[in-house]
């Protein structure tokens, strides 16, 4: 074979091991088509604000999933969690008096004390991860109804705390979008650059094989499953910095929009294998497709139904790349 | 000692034997807290009413789970094909007619469930959470999310389907058990019923004795979206219409807890459709029960995900003993 | 063995009957029941504390809600039919649509259980029921117009944003329409879901596609406070763009202070429960019966904020 003709079928394999090269490409074609549809408006700061507020808030919570998905498994009550944590947090700021530096930090633990609890059951006991998570998921749900009397939780005292997770630079530039690239960055270097991510990996390709060479993949579980409800409790807080109230009905459907996120990102839902960075692009995927809908002006019902069938596509698509990967390989 | 030790072995050999307890327990507890109201004529018949849709979607869904799959989407098809239906009838169609398209509609969705998870191989949870999402919004754009009325409230349809007799006792309970009966004769005593299980079990094993595992799952995804329509034409002909908002948003996790908790192991390979009626049961007697007493309905929500856990871990906890 | 087994079960069964029939029992006290569809909604809490406290007044009421927590038809209706079969003495509900009531309020009304709604009427009057309280959607949305021309409001293009369709929130948008009509207005209604966030995202869009718009405005708890909260994210729109909408949510009372909301609807759902409570007694006692009460819809603006902020912390609003 020639050498330059050599070189392009390197280049091509390349482009086909990487993980991200699905949701980067489903990325531009989207942006270069609204955009056309939309006369330019798609890309204006305004819009690309908007968008990155959202996908940031969903994104966190996706980041966490990403590492659930690729050990195999799946949390459901991310979407409580984001609900229940701010609420404790404000509750404690309002009824208990406490300052909101000390009240987050309480929050955060009570986050990451019901990922221990996903966890553990899910491991030591055995019991399906969906089944645990739907479970926690209601009760969760419940419990912060309870405390607050379905009422959203608001007219907490000013801080500066607020600023600095949900507020504005300038007033144009939202600060979360940093705390979400914060956090891809910080679980890619997890993922990639630790041992404990390769502990990840070969729990999700082969838990048998893993335990048989020395990890103890219930550790490893536990400790991921407590890192998404850290993300979800994190995430829930966010929130309440930015729209200074804690709602007990949020996130009624952050699961589903973060399992799209992390699906639409190029990582496999069966599990061994995944990618943050196409999580992050993912997220705005899913955010970017409701926007160019609604800007398109077909309002209403058709963003969800255009991210149903993007989901699927996307799996598609990456389920046939894995094909295609393994048979270069 | 022995002879107990002989008969506790054998007692815990019944596949729905933590449903059965479970099933007793709950009604126990709720004796006790609601008094024997709980068990008169008419509460059973709400109990019914509420367990009947559940337990229908439920049974059939048994057996796309003991194949190895889910589906996420039967609430949205729940919704679909009564919506179909009634506008279709308010046109002026024929409202069996009208039904029979619904139906059909859901079988198609079915199909198309089917074939996405064999074809294109993608997983269940992902394909039918992706279906879900389209066919639950398309269903808000035919209604442009407003109730439907205007059929009339008595006419034969109604009757057959949602109707009550002897005073209060849904009609839908002999439909649950018809259906029941006929999927349990599915299950356990037909070729079919076999090629379900092996499928589920091991896959490859099944497909080395000549099993046609994609047939098997595509039929099941389809048998599961026609029990969610018919559980929908059940609820049409109960209410007489359809209510605003959003319908049948709580099937798939009802059906699903219904499943586990009556002993189907979510790895697939075994179950029984017994087992799955009884978990509905259980659902719709706890639900019930916490609709009614002073319990906030926000405890409510708190334990009915408890005790769903509570079962699943004794019956995992059993699995594991019995191999 | 296996008669063993049965003879068991059957004797938890006997014992549960047994114990239960010494639970609970009514008391002397009448038992009112609110019927909801959807009990994890925020005004709930103010409709609860009017029954509370009309209970209070009457002196020998219990009030409890029941129902489902989210969404679900069928189990609201399994629980009208579950009060009406416990022989309560009065059920207060929201009638949301011509069908799911007909049935169980039929059957209420055969014992001689008075039904009074609240909220939200069967417009088409199948559902029998004694008296309704509340306003009808159609006026609720003119008062909403009449505040929106007041404050400002030039001609051009509004939105109306709603966070899904339902009946009282199409009442409300064309009650608006009816009072704008004719005055050189654009109307468009959007649906936004019903997550705050993402409504939030979905108005941002919108405005994007709209340059220009005079207003935005939300029919309901979830796109009010998300068009104030637009508007806080964008404060340069603020005095180009007006806003307001109804209920009163922590961020939209605090966008109202704040100048960036004109103003916000309350409906009065303290009366949902206090004024049904009262009826109901006033019937059960002395025979008189149940008159419908119009619940009307106030306003909360720039000139009564903070006093209105005081009361819906305390749970009045």
């Amino acid at each position: 074979m020639e050498l330059s003709e050599k070189k392009n079928l390197i280049n091509l394999k390349v482009l086909v091991k990487n993980r991200e090269t699905v949701p980067a490409t489903i990325l531009i074609l989207m942006v270069i088509i609204f955009s056309f549809l939309s006369g330019g408006r798609y890309l204006s700061i305004f819009n690309i604000i908007a968008v990155s507020q959202q996908a940031s808030l969903e994104g966190i919570v996706a980041a966490g999933m990403t590492l659930i998905l690729i050990s195999g498994e799946i949390d459901i009550s991310v979407g409580s969690n984001y609900a229940l944590t701010p609420v404790v947090v404000a509750l404690l700021v309002k009824e208990v008096g406490l300052t909101i530096w000390l009240a987050a930090m309480i929050g955060m633990g009570v986050a990451l004390l019901i990922g221990f609890i996903n966890g553990y059951v899910v491991t030591k006991l055995k019991i399906s991860s969906f089944i645990v998570t739907l479970a926690m998921m209601m009760f969760l749900r419940g419990y912060a109804l309870i405390l607050t009397h379905a009422r959203d939780v608001g007219f907490l005292p000013p801080s500066v705390f607020y600023q600095i997770l949900g507020g504005r630079i300038h007033t144009k530039f939202p600060v979360m979008v940093i705390w979400f690239i914060l956090t891809i960055l910080f679980l890619w270097i997890l993922l990639e650059k630790t041992p404990f991510g390769n502990r990840i990996f070969a729990t999700g390709c082969n838990q048998e094989g893993a335990r048989k060479v020395g990890i103890n993949t219930d550790k490893v579980k536990i400790k991921i499953f407590m890192i998404v409800s850290a993300c979800a409790g994190f995430s829930g807080i966010i929130s309440l910095s930015y729209l200074s109230q804690a709602s007990p009905v949020q996130g009624n459907l952050l699961p589903l929009y973060a399992i799209a996120a992390v699906v639409i990102g190029g990582t496999s839902f069966s599990g061994g294998s995944g990618t943050v960075i196409g999580t992050l692009v993912g997220a705005f995927i899913a955010q970017g497709a409701i926007n160019g809908v609604v800007l398109m002006g077909a309002t209403s019902y058709w963003p969800q139904i255009f991210m149903g069938a993007m989901v699927i596509l996307a799996t598609i698509l990456t389920t046939w790349m894995d094909k295609l990967r393994f048979r270069i390989d | 000692m022995l002879k107990l030790k002989n008969y506790l072995n054998w007692v815990l050999k019944i596949r729905e034997i933590v449903a059965l307890i479970t099933l007793f327990t709950i009604i126990f507890i709720c004796l006790v807290l609601i008094g024997p109201i709980f068990l008169s004529i008419n509460n059973i018949a709400n109990i019914l009413s509420v367990v009947s849709p559940i337990a229908i979607t439920a049974t059939a869904m048994t057996l796309l789970m003991i194949s190895g799959e889910i589906d996420l989407s039967v609430g949205s098809v729940m919704a679909i094909t009564p919506t179909i239906t009634s506008l279709l009838a308010l046109k002026g169609y024929n409202i069996f007619f009208s039904a029979l398209i619904g139906i059909g509609i859901a079988f198609f969705i079915g199909l198309i469930n089917g074939i996405l998870v064999t074809k294109f191989k993608i997983k269940s949870f992902i394909a039918t959470f992706g279906m879900m999402v389209i066919v639950e919004n398309i269903a808000h754009l035919l209604t442009g999310g407003w109730y439907i009325y205007g059929l009339p409230p008595s006419c034969t349809f109604f009757k057959i389907f949602g109707g009550e007799i002897f005073g209060h006792f849904p009609v839908m309970a002999i439909w649950l058990l018809v259906i029941a009966i006929c999927l349990w004769l599915l299950l356990d005593k037909t070729a079919f019923g076999n090629e379900t299980l092996a499928t589920g079990g091991n896959k490859e094993g099944a497909i080395k004795v000549g099993i046609n595992t994609d047939r098997v799952k595509i039929i099941n995804f389809m048998l599961t979206a026609f029990t969610a329509s018919f559980a929908g034409i059940i609820m049409l002909s109960y209410i007489g219409g359809i209510p605003s908002g959003i319908f049948g948003r709580n099937l798939a996790f009802d059906s699903i807890a219904a499943v586990v908790v009556g002993g189907t192991s979510l790895s697939g390979g075994s179950g029984t459709i017994i087992g799955t009626v009884i978990g509905a049961f259980i659902v719709g007697a706890l639900r019930n029960a916490t609709l009614i007493t002073s319990i906030s309905s926000y405890w409510a929500m708190a334990i009915v995900g408890l005790i769903i856990l509570i079962a699943v871990i004794l019956n995992t906890l059993l699995e594991l003993r019995r191999n | 063995m296996k008669n063993l087994v049965k003879i068991i079960l059957l004797m938890i069964v006997v014992l549960g009957l047994v114990i239960g029939s010494f639970g609970l029992g009514y008391a002397a006290n009448y038992e009112f029941r609110l019927v909801w569809g959807a009990t994890g909604q925020a005004f709930l809490k103010p409709v609860i504390k009017g029954m509370e406290d009309a209970a209070k007044m009457c002196g020998n009421v219990n009030v409890k809600v029941v129902g489902p927590v989210s969404d679900s038809a069928s189990e609201t209706v399994a629980t009208f039919n579950a009060m009406v079969d416990a022989n309560v003495d009065a059920i207060i509900t929201a009638i949301g649509d011509p069908t799911s009531f007909v049935k169980p309020a039929t059957r209420a009304k055969e014992k001689g259980i008075p039904v009074i709604a609240c909220c939200i009427d069967d417009l088409t009057g199948n559902t029998p029921r004694m008296a309704f309280v509340g306003s009808d959607s159609i006026s609720q949305g003119e008062v909403m117009g009449r505040a929106m021309l007041e404050y400002g409001l030039t001609k051009g293009k509004i939105a109306l944003f709603q966070h899904m369709a339902h009946a009282q929130l199409k009442g409300r948008i064309d009650g608006v329409k009816n009072i704008l009509a004719g005055k050189g207005f654009e109307i468009e209604s959007v649906i936004t879901g019903s997550e705050m966030t993402s409504a939030i995202a979905v108005i941002e869009a919108y405005l994007l596609a709209n340059p220009g718009i005079k207003g935005i405005y939300g029919v309901d708890g979830i796109t009010t406070p998300a068009c104030s909260q637009v508007m806080l994210n964008h404060p340069e729109l603020k005095g180009k763009v007006h806003t307001g909408g109804t209920d009163l949510i922590p961020i939209t009372l605090q966008a109202i202070k704040e100048g960036y909301t004109d103003f916000t609807l309350d409906q009065n759902p303290y009366l949902y429960g206090f004024y049904p409570v009262i009826a109901a007694w006033l019937y059960l006692e002395y025979g008189i019966d149940p008159v419908n009460v119009n619940t009307g819809m106030s306003r909360v603006n720039i000139d009564n904020i903070d006093r209105m902020i005081e009361l819906a912390e305390q749970g009045y609003k």
